[in-house]
């Protein structure tokens, strides 16, 4: 069930993309969209009843049913890539802001900005 | 010799010069030599071998992979990037405080070249893009900031695609490795509507970075607006890498249905590339458009999937990324000498500096596919392979051609048409810039006119671009 819900975040995230006019809403959109991608893979490793993958002295057996940890330790690098893509993308969009005097698409355009 | 070295090397060097910021030009350099004598090191091996990191055994843990198309494209692409250094180390303020960023790229560029695990690749391709991005920005007018901007965007929506991708298809088949993958894959181990899914998906992701066509919007503000070098480096290092990495991602893991798709946004690609190509006024923005053409012309072979095609592909690659060298930096060197690169002003320059003229000459030739060069033995092998099966590969070759030579004969043209205005002073090439133009034109000359034998490294790589891989995975399951 959850994976639904994180694949509708992914899409309100593309959607606030096609549709914002400011860079810095943009780049919110872009993480809402990278938290639903995070959520779905995060799912992907739950099993129904699955125990902490840790051998301990009371699951002392490889044989029981453990959820799949290999998704926690994706999410979490992809976590980190994440917050240096935005910290990236807002140190971008302060020296946009400092040579173009705005971070309104339509205004950069206006400017000459950016083409098409 | 480990081929982790390849990517280490540089990231400890990248390392030490954040701290160390007056000599990290030097260590830059030291990198790029390191990766460019490692790399030719390894291509006089041959076969494919397979390297386990951290002690892990190659299904569980990540695994490098050296193919006899690692052993072609990973000395290009190396030696590419040492030249791209040698010619702007000199230059004051060519590099600026960029020397990082560049050492940081080549690491990444080499991981993406040789990593066997999709989330290795997810992670290499994000280092990759985090330092394109930076590049994209080192133009000095404020257009190259909104540009770096748009490519970032761009970069990361498709890498997030590309992540969604590599979970799909993780779910379905228990591993991230992709020799494991393509083993189950061509087993028929896996659901094939889930498998459609995660190809569609990687395809929008890494068709970003190999300039397929809805998704190439950042090419040419990023090619026209950014410094230098970083457009060297962009245009000629980057494709290599991220074409070549499309290939054996789809190949190995994707849909045979999907594959339909890249023929179809391969044509559009190259037909839209050439067309918005041939109307540009200046060159560097020519030059943009024709590498998407480019890339699309690749990956449409990809598509296609015989062997034959592959080989032509990669031979295409190389043609693209030696030619490409040659034109951006003339192109460059151009901008800087006389202030502007559209047709009037580079009227006479044949004549000014006849070396840049006939390199230009050379290189152009090459990529649009003329007789004695690399782009016709790419382009014929192609076209002769599939004239009975598949139709469709002449005619969007044949075309792409015809398009193509019209407009850079309007450039050569150019470079030999008397200059009307005042009189300009004969230019002369720096050393360094006209040594490696002229042995990369001499390379496309000779492998253009070279007897067969010698273009057996290239159908060797063609065969390598799915076999080896599929191959190494039954080994792998075997002895587990």
């Amino acid at each position: 069930m959850i994976q639904y819900f994180s694949l509708l975040l992914t899409a309100i995230g593309i959607y606030g993309l096609l549709s914002q006019k400011n860079l810095v809403k943009l780049i919110v959109s872009l993480n809402i969209a990278e938290i639903g991608v995070n959520l779905f893979i995060v799912s992907i490793g739950y099993i129904e009843k699955g125990l902490v993958p840790i051998l301990s002295s009371e699951n002392n057996s490889s044989t029981l049913l453990f959820v799949d940890p290999l998704p926690q330790a994706l999410v979490l690098t992809s976590i980190v890539i994440g917050v240096g893509i935005t910290a990236l993308a807002l140190a971008i969009i302060v020296t946009i802001n400092h040579s173009k005097g705005t971070i309104d698409i339509d205004e950069l355009i206006e400017r000459g900005g950016a083409e098409e | 010799m480990n081929p982790v070295w390849l990517i280490a090397v540089p990231l400890a060097l990248a390392f030490i010069s954040t701290f160390a910021n007056r000599i990290s030009n030097w260590l830059l350099f030291l990198s790029a030599i390191f990766n460019a004598v490692a790399g030719i090191f390894l291509s006089f091996s041959s076969g494919t071998a397979s390297y386990s990191i951290g002690g892990w055994r190659s299904p569980f843990g990540i695994d490098l992979i050296v193919t006899d198309a690692t052993r072609i494209l990973l000395p290009v692409a190396n030696i590419l990037f040492f030249f791209a250094v040698i010619i702007h180390l000199s230059k004051k303020r060519a590099l600026e405080k960029f020397s990082v960023v560049y050492t940081i790229s080549l690491a990444s560029l080499n991981g993406i070249l040789l990593t066997n695990d999709l989330f290795n690749l997810f992670v290499f391709l994000e280092i990759a893009g985090v330092a394109a991005y930076l590049l994209a920005m080192t133009g000095k007018e404020g257009e190259s900031k909104v540009a770096a901007f748009k490519y970032l965007l761009l970069g990361s929506v498709g890498s997030l695609l590309y992540l969604l991708g590599v979970a799909v298809l993780y779910a379905a088949a228990g591993t991230l490795n992709i020799s494991a993958i393509a083993t189950k894959v061509s087993d028929g181990l896996l659901n094939g509507d889930v498998m459609l899914v995660s190809s569609l998906l990687m395809i929008a992701g890494l068709g970003v970075e190999s300039k397929l066509v809805p998704f190439n919007g950042w090419v040419p503000g990023v090619f026209t607006k950014s410094s230098n070098m970083a457009t060297l480096v962009l245009a000629s290092v980057y494709p290599v890498a991220m074409i070549s990495t499309f290939s054996r991602v789809i190949l190995a893991v994707g849909d045979r249905r999907a594959l339909d798709l890249v023929i179809v946004l391969g044509v559009a690609t190259v037909l839209i590339g050439e067309v918005i190509a041939f109307k540009q006024r200046n060159l560097r923005s020519t030059l943009a458009y024709s590498s998407i053409a480019q890339s699309g012309l690749a990956i449409f072979l990809v598509g296609i999937g015989t062997v034959e095609a592959l080989t032509a592909s990669v031979m295409l690659i190389i043609n693209n990324a030696l030619a490409k060298f040659v034109l951006f930096s003339v192109d460059s060197y151009t901008t800087e000498e006389l202030g502007a690169d559209d047709l009037e002003s580079l009227y006479g320059l044949g004549r000014m500096a006849p070396v840049a003229g006939l390199i230009f000459t050379v290189s152009a030739l090459s990529i649009s596919g003329m007789p004695l060069f690399l782009g016709f033995r790419a382009k014929l092998l192609a076209i002769s392979s599939s004239f009975e099966s598949l139709l469709v590969v002449p005619i969007v070759i044949l075309l792409a051609a015809a398009i193509e030579i019209t407009y850079y004969f309007r450039w050569i043209f150019a470079l030999y048409r008397p200059y009307k205005g005042e009189e300009r002073a004969r230019l002369s090439l720096p050393l360094e810039l006209m040594a490696i133009g002229v042995v990369l034109a001499a390379i496309l000359v000779f492998l253009g006119s070279s007897s067969h034998e010698t273009l057996m490294a290239f159908s060797k790589a063609g065969n390598a671009m799915v076999d080896a891989i599929i191959t190494l995975g039954k080994n792998l399951i075997g002895g587990v």
